[in-house]
């Protein structure tokens, strides 16, 4: 009896199942055999496939799915507790329900991830999505024919090999001055599913008061993890220095002198603009400013970015421009000292565009700093003064692939558009050049120099 | 040196923002501001649609007997319970990603709750004062039965109505602090909708293992209140005798052998009555008068004819005779109404017999009509309004952790 009880445990860990039945047992070796050969093929060890929980977070990462693997590895050790619980439970019984209904709606859920998974696996290796059905219904013949079958390739490894530029690291801090930004960013890292990563690694540079700097990079590079790094909002291991002051250390004071505008408009529809801007206000300014100071600040903003026609106009009524342009004002009635905008630009029209980054202009002769991410920069890269290149090196880790002036940065990359650079730095699976490593470590070898 | 320290006290005061305390009117007139420019208003006409409809369907019954009052105690629950869950659960992830701004440009999340407190109820009050107002017009029959906690019931009632709508409200703040889309939101409002009515345990009997659960509920604590203030266990519980008077012209019909009524003879409750006398003892008095004869002395009409015949002895004669014995295996069929066997007790001795037993049986400790029962009842729905309120809090908090 005992021995029987560690026999189905076993097979439950192991398969799934504790079915004796031929064609379950069948399907649950075959599939295991097979899914053995698959890991290896996509530069996973085959033996990840005998330790249950783990195997289907490994076969995510395979299928380049790996937040749908994170939920489905929970799933699956929840459901093996269930089913080793049901060994020693009588299933007439109310606890016997409880986890035959417990197991049921877990498995609806992990039917539903496992099929997110196999079409992650079916794309990896470039199949038709009707596998996905042989997948669900009868796993073990197709983890056999891929894995045994040399036809079948993964188009990428779940795991790279490590390559020069992820061990390259420029060392090179950049100056502290009086005034201006600088950014010491050795790394920024965030743990998930118990699992280190580097988001951003190895970014110096110091910005000079009243320039205007694009912020480069294809999707995943880190420019938002930066964005949020510089502006102290996600701290990374980094010195971040504004007008010689640290801003980590004085992050409660000095956060009024950032301001961050975010991509999307994100107000309240059923506030007015002039109750929105002295709301604002009242968040932003320093209590020491009286309430007329308050409201006069507001009333010039508003002349700033030619709100005062509408100010009594609901934000809900207001067109895409003006809505962006309160946004901006928002975060403007602080003064701020440096600027972020993600994405700005996003939803405006060539024209509205020109004129709202011509407005950023204004602002940066004032001598304030403004850091732009936009992606559709080369409307209006006269205006610019700097650029920032961020790229995914092989380990997905943001790198500073430049830093300087425009006319530079094409000189560096050979490549006159802003929209041309950014695609000789993305991926080749995302219709890039996949030339990141290499303008990573030209670039600290031009820091060096 | 002191000059240092002046510094340092005017750059505090340079850098100072708006305290928690401050922040709270911002976030206030938001939340109005949004009740006149956006939808909020309609939780009003909703909330006296709601109220008319359970109205109507318990009206006549509350505050009459035992079932209707727990009947209305539930509905009067369900209606606070549904208002106050609609008016928040939208509330928080609706603007998630603005209170994230928001949060990152020095808001409290303390004063954003606290002000969506203060606005939540304000919705409260004036849902339940519409609710009240409308179960008053529809004649659900407030003025039955005077108030226990003030002098109108309405109010006692209101009192009740409002916490439970109230605490409701703020389990789905809550719902809606945890959930990052308002379509999450939507999904789990069933089922704690559900989880409310089905696991109060008033109307729906649990089963053992399960009924711990029910403490977990507002709508237990709301229904008990409320019960209590409506006097559940002064009243009858009409339901047995109601049926049973509807059955009057049901027949009951059974046929049995001689035998097994000899059997039944021998029945502890008849053997109760054995001694009781069915034939009293007969004079020679009681005979001439019954024949209409005289006597021929008066001094003989004391004298005793036959002596007193108790119930045993009717039944052993029966017993024993040879005729009951020869037809011990012959069916006799008893057949009566209900009716009849109602009136051959008395209708007013049975409906009050009936009543009166099956209100005792009614009886629920947790029901009862007293200061401490109602207040406990109203604290404990005041522990939920608080600890929903804190854990929405603690959620925001780690509002800056969501997922980009």
């Amino acid at each position: 009896m005992v021995l029987e009880k560690i026999r189905d445990i076993l097979m439950i860990a192991v398969f799934g199942s504790s079915s004796t039945e031929i064609v379950s047992l069948v399907l649950a070796v075959t599939y295991v055999v097979g899914l053995w050969k698959i890991f290896e093929k996509c530069g996973v060890k085959g033996w990840w496939v005998l330790v249950p929980v783990a195997r289907v977070y490994k076969l995510s990462l395979c299928a380049d799915r790996e937040i749908e693997g994170r939920t489905l590895s929970i799933l699956e050790g929840v459901m093996t507790l269930i089913n080793i619980s049901r060994k020693f439970v009588d299933a007439e019984s109310t606890a016997g329900d409880v986890l035959a209904v417990a197991m049921l709606m877990i498995g609806l859920v992990y039917m539903v991830y496992s099929i997110r998974v196999y079409l992650g696996l079916i794309q990896v290796f470039d199949q038709q999505k009707v596998w996905v059905i042989l997948w669900i219904v009868a796993g073990g013949l197709p983890a056999m024919l891929w894995g045994f079958q040399k036809k079948y390739q993964p188009l990428w490894q779940a795991e790279e090999i490590r390559n020069d530029a992820d061990a390259f690291f420029s060392g090179n801090k950049a100056a502290v001055l009086d005034q201006g930004l600088t950014v010491n960013l050795e790394e920024r890292t965030a743990k998930e599913f118990f699992k280190k990563k580097t988001l951003l690694r190895d970014i110096h540079m110091y910005v000079q008061p009243g320039h205007m700097v694009l912020l480069l990079g294809g999707s995943g590079a880190g420019k938002t993890t930066f964005v949020n790094a510089v502006n102290g909002y996600e701290p990374a291991k980094a010195e971040i220095m504004i007008n010689g002051k640290n801003m980590y250390k004085n992050y409660k004071s000095m956060q009024y002198d950032i301001g961050f505008v975010p991509q999307l408009d994100l107000m309240r529809g059923s506030d007015s603009v002039y109750r929105t801007l002295t709301d604002a206000a009242a968040l932003r300014l320093p209590s020491s400013f009286s309430k007329p100071e308050r409201l006069a600040r507001v009333e010039e903003v508003m002349d700033i970015f030619g709100l005062a026609p509408v100010k009594d106009n609901l934000v809900s009524k207001l067109s895409g421009g003006q809505r962006k342009r309160l946004s901006i004002a928002m975060e403007f009635i602080s003064n701020p000292t440096l600027f972020i905008l993600d994405e700005p630009d996003s939803g405006l029209d060539g024209v509205m565009a020109r004129e709202l980054f011509e407005q950023l202009r204004h602002i940066a002769d004032q001598g304030k700093i403004i850091i732009v991410i936009t992606h559709t920069p080369d409307r209006v890269i006269d205006l610019f003064d700097d650029v920032i290149v961020l790229a995914k090196d092989a380990q997905r880790t943001g790198r500073l692939a430049w830093f300087g002036p425009i006319a530079e940065a094409r000189e560096f990359f050979g490549k006159e558009r802003m929209e041309d650079i950014v695609k000789s730095v993305n991926r080749e699976e995302e219709g890039g050049e996949g030339r990141a490593d290499e303008f990573v470590m030209k670039y600290a070898e031009v820091q060096h120099a | 040196m002191p000059e240092v320290v002046e510094n340092e006290k005017h750059r505090e005061r340079e850098y100072r923002h708006r305290g928690r305390t401050a922040q709270i009117p911002i976030y206030l007139g938001k939340q109005l501001r949004f009740f006149i420019n956006e939808s909020d208003w309609k939780v009003l006409p909703m909330a006296a649609v709601i109220a008319a409809l359970v109205s109507l369907v318990v009206r006549g019954k509350v505050f009459v007997n035992m079932e209707g009052t727990l009947m209305g105690a539930f509905a009067i629950t369900c209606v606070a319970i549904w208002n106050g869950c609609f008016n928040s659960i939208q509330a928080v992830c609706r603007e998630r990603a603005i209170i994230k701004r928001e949060h990152r440009s020095g808001m409290h999340i303390s004063s954003y709750v606290a002000a969506h407190m203060i606005y939540q109820f304000l919705l409260c009050l004036m849902q339940t004062v519409v609710s009240i107002y409308v179960m008053q017009l529809t004649d659900i029959g407030f003025e039955r039965m005077a108030g226990f906690m003030t002098p109108w019931m309405m109010v006692d009632i209101g009192i009740s109505m409002l916490l439970v709508s109230y605490a409701a409200d703020m389990l789905s703040l809550l719902i809606s602090s945890i959930s990052r889309t308002t379509t999450g939101a939507m999904t789990v409002m069933p089922f704690i909708l559900i989880f409310q009515l089905v696991f109060s345990g008033s109307l729906i009997p649990l089963p053992e293992w399960i009924r711990p659960l029910s403490n977990c509920t507002i709508s237990t604590y709301g229904i008990r209140a409320i019960a209590s203030q409506c006097a559940y266990n002064e009243l009858p519980l009409d339901t047995v005798w109601k049926t049973l008077n509807d059955m009057r012209d049901s027949e009951l019909e059974e046929t049995v052998t001689v035998g097994r009524l000899l059997e039944l003879t021998d029945s502890s409750i008849v053997s109760r009555y054995r001694e009781e006398t069915i034939i009293p003892a007969v004079t020679a008095g009681e005979a001439a008068e019954f024949l209409n004869i005289r006597l021929p002395e008066e001094t003989d009409k004391d004298l005793i004819l036959s002596d007193p015949v108790s119930l045993g002895e009717i039944l052993d004669l029966l017993a024993n005779s040879e005729f009951v014995q020869a037809n011990k295996d012959k069916g006799v069929t008893l057949k009566a109404t209900m009716g009849e066997l109602i009136d051959a007790f008395g209708e007013e001795k049975v409906k009050d017999f009936v009543m009166k037993k099956t209100a005792d049986a009614g009886y629920k400790e947790e029901y009862v009509r007293t200061n401490r029962n109602i207040i406990g009842n109203w604290l404990m729905i005041g522990l939920f309004i608080v600890l929903f309120a804190v854990l929405s809090m603690v959620v925001l908090e780690f509002i800056d952790k969501d997922k980009r």
